[in-house]
């Protein structure tokens, strides 16, 4: 007789998460720039409101009527414990004002996301920190740094130092030496052709937190990482020992909001019927002094080993409705950098 | 586990790893629930544990960028470009296996890609010059790790240090120990009859393992020779505290709280096969033939408990000082 003996360990599945065909980011501003008039917002929507039209009707045009489509706008409200930033107003407040000025823009604002919930994530409203998902320290944890020519494993990868470049670091100039100083020689992109484009982005600061009493090593994020976590939370891509993080929490129509930012959960959801947050491919409608942090998002995204099995899901998900996706997820993010006109 | 799933189009392709086999640095053997937390190296990514016979947990797997010379037999150039996955496991809340691992595929090109193209593979290494399975393989065993070539065995060394930094190990030491290594290299080939040759090499720290397999058996093959690894490392450490109980008692010190240690934490991790897929116990069962792993393991202990008894029986008898024989 054969005798199977099997152990399940308590090890989770990869849970899925609901998404839309396209995930429309129609701004991102400081939670400052929302507090003293709306007209910065109102000029961010009237631009932006062309776009979303167009860009749900191109998915419309190739998914069919039925093609989801959700809008989102991160509010960046990320204060590291000692910095100084002017006291926030109360949330009900802006979320009313973003989803005001929406509506007389001609489109319904469905998701309002805070930019510190991609540090730390809370599902619904008075989440304590200790009880939130560290997410920016599960993106820092997926982060390989790109091997210099010659590197065996025998040295320590760089990436603690907070800074993630594309390529190899100039030397320093040998100033020791002076009868013969070395002259000053260039960083050099790896892969390049012919020539460089040498990025070098600062992925978070260390400082010493004294808020416990004792001095702790803190991370305060870049914007531009927190950015790369947005992008990832949009892609349906993160995930905390396979459950879903950051869910949109329903609003409702009794809206009882805390009073203060940190007690919000990272993703609101303000419209009843939206599409899911997360979609199979996102598109951002972006101020022009974006650029270059949306550079160093992708830069970010194309140094991180995302969970195999994610991936696999996801693919398979959208073979199933027939949808073509990029492998890479750089190439599943679509822009459209505003101008001032 | 993030393996890489090779499809039988490749051809023979060649997995080369190395094993690195130590003591937690702790005084007690770690409860389950700290071997949880310890071997949280991947924050939002899961520890694999099972817990009979004896209890055993698996790190999730990290990714190592590489571009490197790889070391040949015939000493011909190859070059590769890629990632390494490594990994941590903990076996009785007791021994420490750090576990790297690379697989060498041809490369589509002959020049370094995006590095985006790597991370969507991880654990390959892409070889950018022409190469033979065969001759990567045992150029692999033979090399050790020497610089400039693929070095493993640092990779797995990190994972190592760093499990053992994790804060609330006390370091303290019940017995002595070394580290071993382990390098093992399989060359995966549909067409390919299963075999193993283990070698224990000059350095006695040092064992390498061949193996033949087809492609499906890679994770069960990387699983024997960690469980190789983890008995081969008993059977040195069980010899070592012999030795050092046989000097102690010459020396007319009492070689039983040497011994006791071990009796109490390492004799019962000995399961030989346990953890490893019915498909690789062939393999165990050919070691247990020859060399006889098992065989050596009960003459081991059965030393170690005359050694106690005789020490026990002395004592009953007035505590007369053991004889320097």
């Amino acid at each position: 007789m054969d005798v199977v003996f099997r152990e399940k360990s308590d090890t989770p599945q990869i849970e899925e998460v609901a998404l839309s065909h396209l995930s429309i980011e129609v701004g991102h501003l400081y939670r400052e720039d929302l507090e003293d008039s709306d007209e910065r917002l109102r000029e961010q929507f009237r631009r932006a409101a062309p776009w979303i039209e167009t860009a749900a009707r191109t998915v419309k045009s190739r998914h069919g009527g039925k093609a989801r489509v959700s809008t989102c706008f991160l509010v960046d409200d990320y204060t590291p414990a000692d910095s100084q930033r002017k006291p926030a107003g109360p949330p009900s407040q802006i979320v009313e004002m973003l989803v005001e000025t929406a509506r007389s823009q001609g489109f319904t604002l469905d998701y309002i996301v805070r930019e510190s919930g991609c540090a730390l994530s809370a599902d619904k409203p008075g989440v304590e920190p200790s009880a939130q998902v560290d997410l920016a320290d599960i993106v820092a944890g997926m982060i390989v740094a790109e091997p210099d020519a010659g590197d065996n494993g025998s040295r320590p990868p760089t990436a603690d130092s907070g800074w993630l470049a594309n390529g190899k670091r100039a030397p320093k100039p040998d100033e020791s030496a002076a009868m013969a100083p070395n002259p000053w020689q260039p960083p050099e992109e790896y892969g390049r052709r012919n020539h460089s484009i040498f990025v070098d982005v600062e992925l978070w600061a260390k400082v010493e937190d004294w808020t416990s009493g004792a001095a702790l090593l803190r991370r305060d994020f870049s914007c531009a990482f927190l950015a790369a976590v947005w992008q990832l939370m949009r892609l349906g891509m993160l995930r905390n020992e396979g459950k879903p993080v950051a869910q949109p929490y329903r609003l409702g129509t009794d809206p009882n909001l805390p009073a203060e930012w940190p007690d919000l959960p990272t993703v609101l959801q303000v419209n009843e019927r939206a599409a899911p947050f997360s979609a199979y491919r996102a598109f951002s409608l972006l101020p022009h002094w974006y650029l270059p942090t949306e550079h160093a998002v992708r830069h970010i995204l194309e140094h991180l080993s995302l969970d195999a099995a994610i991936v696999r899901q996801i693919a398979a998900r959208a073979a199933n409705e027939r949808i073509t996706l990029p492998e890479s997820v750089t190439e599943r993010l679509g822009y459209v950098f505003l101008d001032e006109c | 586990m993030n393996a890489v799933a090779p499809s039988a189009e490749q051809g023979p392709l060649v997995v080369v790893g190395e094993i690195r086999t130590c003591l937690v640095q702790n005084f007690a053997a770690l409860p389950d629930n700290f071997v949880g937390q310890m071997l949280k190296v991947v924050p939002g990514q899961p520890v694999y544990s099972s817990k009979r016979p004896v209890s055993h947990a698996t790190s999730p797997d990290r990714l190592t960028g590489l571009d490197c010379a790889l070391a040949s037999y015939s000493r011909r150039k190859a070059h590769g470009c890629g990632t390494a996955l490594s990994h941590a496991t903990v076996t009785g809340g007791r021994i420490l296996q750090g576990s790297a691992r690379a697989c060498l595929l041809p490369a589509g090109a002959d020049q370094r890609r995006a590095w985006r193209h790597y991370l969507a593979r991880p654990g390959v290494v892409e070889i950018t010059t022409r190469a033979d399975p065969d001759d990567l393989a045992e150029g692999f065993l033979a090399d050790h790790g020497r610089d400039p070539a693929l070095d493993l065995g640092a990779i797995s060394e990190r994972v190592i240090d760093e499990v053992q930094s994790w804060r609330r190990l006390d370091h303290g030491t019940p017995l002595r120990a070394r580290r071993t290594r382990v390098l093992w290299a399989a060359v995966l080939d549909s067409e390919i009859k299963p075999s193993a040759r283990i070698t224990l090499e000059r350095d006695e720290k040092v064992r390498t393992v061949r193996i033949n397999a087809s492609p499906g058996d890679l994770p069960r093959a990387m699983r024997f020779c960690e469980d190789l690894a983890l008995h081969d490392w008993l059977l040195t450490t069980v010899s070592l505290a012999l030795s050092q109980a046989d000097r102690a008692s010459a020396l007319g010190r009492d070689p039983v709280e040497l011994l006791q240690p071990v009796v109490d934490q390492l004799v019962p991790l000995w399961t030989p096969g346990a953890h490893v897929d019915p498909v690789m116990l062939p393999l165990w069962t050919g070691l247990e033939r020859h060399p006889g792993f098992t065989h050596q393991w009960q003459l081991l202990v059965a030393r170690m408990r005359d050694k106690i008894a005789y020490r026990m029986i002395q004592l009953r008898d007035g505590g007369r000082p053991w004889p320097a024989t």
